[in-house]
């Protein structure tokens, strides 16, 4: 099935949309700029997510990206941030040409690496999911090993009983790595000058 | 339906653009955003993939990377907290009491 000029279209313009802002994360100076254009990046992906027949991830990539790591990562650059942060830093994206050069030549020839790889592999058109195709269903049997869905997917019940162990470490070392190690307060960062004294801690 | 070369293509074209970040910049929250960014070039590939064989084993792994991306970011901001509190900076050169 080839695709139509309007799906090339919505394609182009969200895939322009997102190369711009994952470019502009990358590129400007401010942290907060950055956080903000990767809330774009994350929404667009979100996009392509729709087009290729998964509305389920889309739906999740709002859910667990937009709304749980971007707020996570907005928070840390609240927390983080100085009253001495340099004004004179504009909000525009830069390019360092004489620092950046090299790094920069090195990203580029990794995705021509990948673009020769990908072009040579002579990828047909995809066969996708059929239009009775019960997608969300299916994936809540396959991460149970279960066999109701009627599309086609491994088994990932193991997996995911190691992503739940993965998430409970993840969140018991993040608390950890959050209290003072003198005083066993909790979140010393979190009160009253944002952790910025240090030693300021055995309130 | 978009050929699949395209989107690997602008899975690719996502990864290699964070790890651009991850080469010039010094601030460890500008590593965290790279590695989000790297993470869903790598994700929009496993759907395109999930697409292009007609099989949802690629969409189901899809969600265990975000799950996994959700913890990485919970302990990596633990980590850049640390690291403020301990060098009064987030960036990631300052940090030498490791080295020898």
């Amino acid at each position: 099935m080839a695709a139509t000029a309007l799906e090339l279209l919505a394609f182009g313009l969200f895939a322009a949309v997102t190369l711009g802002s994952a470019l502009g994360v990358v590129l400007v100076r401010d942290v907060w700029h950055a956080a903000l254009l990767l809330g774009v990046a994350l929404l667009s992906v979100a996009v392509h997510f729709v087009m290729l027949q998964a509305e389920f991830l889309a739906a999740m990539q709002v859910l667990v990206y937009v709304g749980g790591v971007l707020i996570l990562i907005s928070f840390a650059v609240m927390l983080v941030s100085r009253e001495d942060a340099r004004p004179d830093i504009g909000t525009n994206p830069q390019l360092k040409l004489g620092a950046h050069l090299g790094r920069g030549l090195a990203a580029v020839a990794l995705f021509a690496v990948l673009a020769w790889v990908v072009l040579r592999a002579g990828l047909g058109a995809p066969a996708g999911f059929p239009a009775e195709a019960e997608i969300t269903r299916s994936i809540g049997y396959a991460m149970f090993n279960l066999d109701g869905g009627n599309v086609p997917a491994e088994g990932f019940l193991a997996t995911f009983e190691i992503i739940d162990v993965v998430l409970v470490a993840a969140l018991v070392a993040a608390v950890m790595l959050a209290r003072r190690e003198s005083g066993g307060g909790v979140l010393g960062a979190l009160r009253g000058d944002g952790g910025r004294e240090r030693g300021g801690d055995e309130r | 339906m978009i050929p699949t070369a395209y989107y690997v293509l602008l899975g690719a074209a996502v990864f290699c653009i964070g790890a651009f970040g991850i080469l010039t910049r010094r601030n460890a929250l500008m590593f965290l955003i790279s590695v989000e960014l790297m993470l869903n070039g790598a994700n929009v590939n496993l759907v395109a993939f999930s697409q292009y064989h007609g099989n949802l084993t690629g969409q189901t792994f899809g969600l265990f990377t975000l799950a996994l991306a959700a913890a990485e970011v919970a302990v990596g901001i633990g980590i850049v907290l640390v690291l403020f509190r301990n060098f009064d900076d987030v960036d990631v050169t300052d940090a030498v009491t490791m080295r020898w």
